[in-house]
Parts: structure tokens; C-alpha cells; sequence
């Protein structure tokens, strides 16, 4: 249904039903996702309908080595960020003197983003911010690559343990309790084999060297 | 195996690529298989896992929904919001298009 709804070039040219079967094939499942963000049902309505207007606005832009999925959900994420935003500056404005009113909390959001002094120049932080972008894309790849091992495999407590560690940021001596390891440094060896396993896979995907630098270098694990 | 053999560098990268690229997330019709309580053993732990303590945002929108569809749930109010959302948005589609 998805792959149906997202017409790529009909919704670049602007066809209304492609963008009427965009929306009906997505509206809910965004609508939900940033309910749970947000919480409040109408201030998720109003952003709903924000992340289909920015769907609007940067269909030119997409890039089809996203999935769709992450297009909107991509919007959707920075609708909220900024909503969330607005939020906490219009908490903070009182308190500072300010009026918190939509001027203030721009003002806020603005200084939140402002380049800082030792920023690199324009052309070089478009360059940087390429590479940084294609070093996240292909990562994914590999994390997403080095997951379906696993659930091939059915090591879902190795899944899990993993996603408690890195996602949640658990210890190891409390992942050993939570998923019934002997003791941490069975955790940590589960820990080191991931990443020995996401450097292998980051290497096969990196022929020329360009992609991860540190993995090349002399003395690299 | 603990300290420099964990890599902390390599490890915060990983953690900040996870949930971003969404590298766990189980496909949307397993996660309707799993809802009707079609997955078993290690994969519905995970599932569990995944949605309750490691508390991702979209599948959970996922699940949700597809427990709104399964129930019928769609109010008219509901209804009304995404027909005010599609008048926006084919609104903006049309001044594109000029």
C-alpha cells in the first residue's frame, strides 16, 4: 500500500490524488507517532498537518535513498523538536523577563541554533556535513544488516541486550541482571563482538577507504 | 573485556545511528502478526522489549494504529481533522504548482 501511495514522480508534479493517497496511506500512523510525543490530541493534529505541508515543500529535495518512511517520519521528528522547543522557551521566557510570546520564543529557538564562532566556513561545512550524512546513511545500513543476522540467527537476547545498551544507554552489570547473563563481563564480551562484527561489515562496505577513516588507520582495532 | 576493548567512540556512534535508522524495528506486518498474537518465543520477547521498555516511538505509533483499524476506532472527529489536514494540504500542492 505504502509503496503505491509514494509516487514519486506524481507527487513532484504535484498530482492531487497522489498526495490525497499519500496522506490517507499515512496521516494516522504520523498522527499517532507524534501524539506520543506531544501528547496533546490537537496540538498533533496541527502538526500533522505541518509534516505533510513540509512534505510539500522538500519533495523536490528527497532523496530516494531514504524510504518514504523515513522521509515523513523524518519531518515529523524535526515538527516535533521544534515544537517541543517552542514549548520549553515559552516556560523559560517569563522567567528570564521576556513576554513569552511567539517573538520571544523564536528568539530562543534562533539563539539555541546560531553558528558558533568556531563554526567552519559555509563551503566546507556543506562538504563535512555530506560525508557526516553518507557515513549515517551507510551505518544504518550496516546496523540494519547486523540486526537481520541476528533475527536470522534467533539470538533476540543478543537483540536485545544490544538495543538495551546502546539505545538505553544500560550498564553492563545491569544488563547481565536484566537478561540473565553470568556476570558483566559476559555482557561486555556480547558488547565487543557487535562491534567487532559492525567493523567487519563497515569495512566490506567501505572498498576505498573514503567512508570510515578511523577503521584504516594504522594500529585500527 | 571491559574499557578500551568496548570502544565507547564506536559505541555512542552506534547509539546514535540505532533508533535514527530504526535498526530494530520490526516490519509493520510483524508487528500486526504480533498484535494477534502471531509471534512466539524469542521474536515476541523482543517485540515486547522493543516496544514496552525500550519504548520506540514509532513502532509504537504502529501498533497503535493498527489497534485503531482493528477496533473501528476512527471517529468522526477524526475524520474531520484529516479532511482539514488534506484541504491544507492539497491547498499548498496547488500553489506549487503555479
Amino acid at each position: 500500500m505504502t509503496a503505491v501511495a509514494f509516487d514519486l514522480p506524481r507527487l513532484r508534479a504535484m498530482d492531487e490524488d497522489a498526495w490525497t493517497a499519500l496522506q490517507a496511506a499515512w496521516h494516522r500512523r504520523l498522527f499517532f507517532y507524534v501524539k506520543r510525543c506531544v501528547g496533546d490530541h490537537q496540538t498533533a493534529e496541527d502538526l500533522v498537518q505541518e509534516v505533510f505541508l513540509g512534505a510539500v515543500r522538500g519533495i523536490d529535495g528527497y532523496d530516494p535513498a531514504f524510504t518514504p518512511e523515513q522521509f515523513l517520519f523524518g519531518i515529523a521528528h524535526n515538527r516535533v523538536v521544534d515544537h517541543l522547543r517552542r514549548r520549553r522557551a515559552a516556560k523559560v521566557a517569563p522567567a528570564l523577563g521576556g513576554g513569552g510570546d511567539d517573538d520571544g520564543a523564536g528568539s530562543r529557538v534562533w539563539l539555541e541554533s546560531a553558528v558558533p564562532d568556531d563554526a567552519p566556513a559555509p563551503a566546507a561545512a556543506v562538504v563535512a556535513g555530506e560525508d557526516e550524512a553518507r557515513r549515517w546513511r551507510a551505518l544504518g545500513e550496516i546496523l540494519r544488516a547486523f540486526v537481520g543476522e541476528l533475527w536470522a540467527a534467533g539470538e533476540f537476547d543478543k537483540l536485545m541486550t544490544l538495543e538495551y545498551l546502546f539505545v538505553l544507554g544500560g550498564r553492563n552489570k545491569a544488563a547481565a541482571e536484566r537478561f540473565g547473563f553470568a556476570d558483566e563481563k559476559h555482557v561486555a564480551g556480547v558488547k565487543f563482538r557487535a562491534l567487532e562484527r559492525l567493523r567487519s561489515l563497515a569495512r566490506l562496505r567501505d572498498p576505498n577507504h573514503s567512508l570510515f577513516h578511523g577503521l584504516w588507520q594504522p594500529g585500527a582495532p | 573485556m571491559t574499557g578500551a576493548n568496548d570502544d565507547p567512540q564506536l559505541a555512542l556512534t552506534v547509539a546514535a545511528v540505532w533508533r535514527q535508522a530504526r535498526a530494530s524495528c520490526p516490519h509493520p506486518d510483524l508487528l500486526a502478526s504480533w498484535l494477534h498474537g502471531g509471534v512466539d518465543g524469542g521474536a515476541r520477547r523482543f517485540v515486547d522489549f522493543h516496544l514496552g521498555e525500550s519504548c520506540c516511538p514509532t513502532c509504537n505509533a504502529v501498533v497503535d494504529d493498527l489497534r485503531a483499524r482493528d477496533a473501528r476506532a476512527v471517529r468522526p472527529a477524526d475524520d474531520d481533522a484529516r479532511a482539514r489536514c488534506l484541504h491544507s494540504t492539497l491547498a499548498a500542492v496547488r500553489s506549487a504548482r503555479r
